[in-house]
């Protein structure tokens, strides 16, 4: 597919807590040659408030968004969560509601950034960091609503001098599920610990994720156990590793 | 263990039990290997799924006449027909039945829709013996205790737990931690109570409108002996367990046995059309079969859940779900636990009572992703959330729709709401939680508890896409 | 009761949404699986479930009881009369045979407590999930193969079909069906206790299956 320029997403949660990871991401799909655009006035897909059941309130967050995206231009977005609600939630929220075409004409252009990398624009990459053990956590989202999770190993596997160690029951949920974080704040405090427990038995030095929903969840845990194990959005570890610095 | 008053109690301790984790932990991981080897091919599973997915949904939307049809199969075969709409009338049947056989002992196969309206209870309240004969079930009726899962009851147990429970009823027997003695042991026990009971009780797991025929499935053979021996045999299902012919049968075995226990068939497949036929030397001389409702028609009326019916009780999404890994089936505090729990028993019951459920559930999908007939679960769960707090159109058809809306919660929302909503006002406060992101608490509430806070970047992804000169439309 | 199913079905019918699901047809495809293949896979199958198979012409099934019923242990066999008629004569003195002549309710204690082992036919073997079927007759009660601790099934090889749907449709079971239909694919077993396998649960410690070529 031709592209030359598309729409860029942040997601809320990028935009506050991890901007680097979205910069990054910006930076690697202009490095193939893409216009990016960044919509100034782009907020949230309302994804929290539809997990929580309050549908009502989700609609005109999303219907915010809308507005941002008037070109017929693909939408890429750094998280596998944001891009499987619009992509795939936005049919149910906007159920019985009179713009239902126009949302849905927006969730048919989403992509997921690592996706896009690699389905889109085929990108080739070409390691200039130093040897290094990474461990991959892929979201429930990427993995179960997108169907893209692989995509973030397709990338990895280009990079000459990163090993992937994997870990226990890999695809099992980091307990992160938004609300359900605060909730349910016992069994999420469980499953982190679960899957903390199988990250730092890999020995490796960081974990890389398509999500920063889970990146948080996982990294504010890890911290919380003074654990040495670092996160990093699958964008800025691939941008810091392949960019040359001068 | 204890069974105190609240969801949120019964979970606590759930989570504070490490044997009990191990155990789940375990057995979990156990099933979703033996159901990963079934299925190594993506293609055939996903084709597989489409036919099991499309036979259920056929037998949905034809329902009633599929019902009919069955009833009137059935009693050509000399099978009396029951309906119940409430498990109160289910028991009152099954009792009356039992009381004009004068039937004073019996043997029970597991079933899960007799665990649904308490028949046990309800019989011994009667004076009536009623012996649970699958293994897993009659060591939890030792232990009295209810299952904690829909295909392994005594999933919870260790092998240790067990041995202690065994022993303190039977101390005939030596104490043993030995697997297969044990089974030994129970098998000469449960011998002598197949042939002397006045009565079998058996679920279903298909019934066959086009010819009238029950079918079900088991490893050890204590179902054939309960459906076999006795002189009596009552058979109790769901309404939504009919098929509609025989060949759907055959694809819908296959899927149920390989995604339960990861099995290629059980052991015994057992398809019973009638009675003790003329000439025939044994197999009861009389049978029923209760239709039960309690709750199914609703949910039946109800569109956009109506797939919640579909389920043959496979157990699979509750073998990988991460919230029933953590906490165990008990602490759902109903029949149904896990995935298909949160989703059919707050229909049932009513959300007034059981909302809270569907909030033991991370969203991430495992359950729909394995379910054999393809429930769309997660997305039933959602739209339950959604009814639970639903305002002015809350949906007639799911008891309590809006009982759980709180007026707090709505607040905190359309604040939320306000922010995300208009581009002005969330450009202000970015830039208020990039500025001050310094004082945010080092510990929120129970976020807290299990991790660090985090801090709002210095700038915000905005600032810095504008910064390196990236166009904004 | 009455009233009750009225109002379960006046519920049911009342779904206003009558989008007619149109059922996946199922394949009536088969693998094309040779005799051979069939009794290989029949086998191994079984096998895997550990029961234990044999493959036998008619006229060795007389010897192979005569040297393996003492080998196990066997000293009675409970058997329908056209086996009986087939095997009495032949079969070692000291085997006694029992037939299955009268209801089960004058000798179920002989039959629980003093039966060693039965041995019965088969209509057919199922190749792709190593099933053996049963339909049992007056002749052969239902009773014969599961109580005793060894049950013997006699399997003719041109009774081996590859799929369940294809006996079915092949037997035309739905014209028909007998008072029980019975797959059986191993000896009882469990996994309750610690997802540990151990057998002999309720029905037959030992499945044996003859295969007999004709």
């Amino acid at each position: 597919m031709a592209v030359n320029e598309v729409y860029f997403m942040g997601t809320c949660l990028v935009d506050l807590f991890y901007p680097k990871a979205g910069l990054a991401g910006m930076q690697l799909l202009k490095r193939e040659g893409i216009k990016v655009i960044y919509p100034s006035k782009q907020t949230c897909c309302g994804q929290p408030a539809f997990n929580s059941g309050y549908r009502k309130e989700s609609l005109p967050v999303a219907r915010s968004l809308i507005k941002c995206f008037p070109k017929d231009i693909p939408i890429v977005i750094p998280s596998g969560s944001c891009a499987g609600m619009i992509k795939h939630h936005w049919s149910e929220l906007f159920e019985g509601e009179s713009d239902i075409e126009t949302a849905l004409s927006v969730a048919e252009r989403v992509y997921e950034l690592t996706e896009f990398l690699v389905d889109e624009l085929n990108v080739e990459l070409t390691d200039l960091g130093e040897p290094t053990k990474i461990t991959i956590h892929t979201s429930c989202a990427s993995r179960n609503e997108m169907k893209i999770a692989e995509r973030i190993e397709d990338l990895v596997a280009q990079l000459s001098k990163v090993e992937v160690l994997e870990q226990e029951r890999k695809s099992e949920c980091c307990g992160f599920g938004g609300t359900f974080a605060v909730k349910q704040a016992d069994i999420s405090g469980a499953m982190v610990k679960d899957k903390t427990d199988a990250l730092k038995a890999t020995d490796a030095s960081s974990v890389i994720s398509q999500d920063c929903g889970c990146l948080m969840n996982i990294g504010c845990a890890l911290e919380k156990q003074n654990s040495k194990l670092k996160t990093q959005h699958i964008a800025e570890f691939l941008w810091d590793r392949t960019h040359a610095k001068n | 263990m204890p069974r105190t008053e609240t969801f949120t109690d019964r979970i606590n301790d759930a989570l504070d039990n490490e044997q009990l984790h191990s155990n789940f932990r375990s057995a979990m991981n156990y099933l979703m290997e033996k159901r990963r080897d079934k299925f190594p091919d993506q293609e055939k599973l996903d084709n597989l799924r489409n036919i099991a997915s499309s036979i259920r949904a056929n037998s949905l939307s034809n329902l009633a006449d599929l019902l009919i049809k069955l009833e009137e199969n059935l009693e050509s075969n000399n099978i009396t027909v029951h309906w119940a709409e409430t498990d109160l009338e289910a028991n009152n049947i099954i009792y009356q039945i039992l009381k004009d056989a004068n039937a004073k002992t019996i043997v029970k196969g597991k079933s899960m829709v007799t665990e649904e309206i308490e028949l046990n209870e309800f019989l011994e309240d009667k004076d009536i013996e009623i012996l649970e004969t699958d293994l897993g079930e009659f060591l939890i009726q030792l232990a009295n205790e209810k299952p904690s899962h829909i295909v392994m009851p005594a999933i919870h147990k260790s092998r240790k737990e067990i041995s202690k429970v065994f022993a303190e009823h039977f101390p005939e027997f030596p104490y043993t931690e030995d697997v297969d003695l044990i089974t030994q042991q129970a098998r000469k026990i449960l011998r002598d109570k197949f042939r002397q009971a006045d009565a079998g009780i058996s679920g279903v797991n298909f019934a066959v409108a086009e010819t009238g025929t029950l079918c079900l499935v088991e490893n050890e053979g204590n179902g054939r002996m309960c459906t076999t021996v006795p002189p009596l045999h009552i058979a109790v299902t769901g309404i939504e367990k009919v098929v509609e012919k025989l060949s759907d049968v055959a694809p819908l075995l296959d899927i149920l046995t390989k995604s339960a226990t990861g099995q290629e068939i059980t052991t015994y497949f057992n398809m019973i059309s009638s009675p003790r036929r003329e000439g025939e030397k044994d197999g009861p001389k009389s049978m029923h079969v209760v239709l039960l409702d309690n709750g199914r028609s609703k949910i039946h009326q109800n569109n956009e859940m109506q797939e919640t019916l579909k389920c043959i009780r496979c157990g699979s999404c509750m073998n990988h779900c991460p919230v029933y890994t953590q906490v165990g089936g008990h602490a759902y505090g109903t029949v149904y636990p896990g995935p298909i729990g949160i989703t059919l028993e707050p229909q049932k019951q009513g959300i007034t009572q059981l909302g809270e459920l569907t909030s033991a559930c991370s969203l991430c999908g495992a359950c729909g992703e394995v379910c054999p007939v393809q429930i769309p679960l997660p997305k039933l769960i959602n739209k339950l959330r959604s009814e639970a707090v639903e305002g002015n159109n809350a949906n007639e058809l799911i008891e309590g729709a809006g009982s759980k809306r709180s007026s707090l919660e709505l607040l905190a929302w359309k604040n939320w709401r306000l922010l995300y909503g208009n581009p002005f006002f969330y450009s202000i406060f970015s830039k208020a939680a990039t500025t001050l992101g310094f004082i945010t608490p080092k510990t929120i509430g129970k976020w807290g508890k299990y991790r660090t806070t985090p801090i709002p970047s210095k700038h915000s992804l905005k600032e810095m896409a504008n910064k390196a000169g990236f166009d904004n439309e | 009761m009455n009233k009750s199913r009225e109002i379960i079905l006046e519920r049911l019918k009342n779904n206003t949404d009558k989008t007619s699901y149109k059922k996946i047809e199922v394949t009536k495809k088969t693998n094309g699986w040779s005799k051979e293949e069939m009794i290989a896979k029949l086998s191994e199958k079984l096998q895997s479930s550990k029961a234990e198979t044999f493959l036998l012409s008619d006229a060795e099934l007389i010897d192979w009881l005569n040297e393996e019923l003492p080998k196990r242990g066997i000293n009675n066999l409970l058997m329908g009369a056209s086996i009986a008629k087939q095997i009495s004569k032949d079969i070692n003195n000291e085997i006694e045979v029992l037939k299955y002549d009268d209801p089960y309710e004058s000798w179920s204690e002989k039959l629980f407590n003093e039966t060693d082992a039965s041995i019965t036919t088969t209509i057919g073997a199922i190749a792709q999930s190593g099933s053996i079927v049963l339909h049992p007759t007056p002749e052969e009660p239902r009773l014969m193969s599961l109580v005793p601790d060894i049950h013997i099934a006699l399997v003719y090889e041109d009774t081996i079909y590859e799929t369940f749907n294809q006996i079915i449709t092949s037997q035309y079971w739905a014209k028909n069906m007998p008072t029980n239909a019975l797959l059986i694919s191993g000896p009882s077993k469990t996994a309750d206790i610690e997802q540990v396998l151990a057998y002999g649960v309720h029905g037959p410690k030992e499945l044996i299956v003859l295969i007999l070529t004709s």
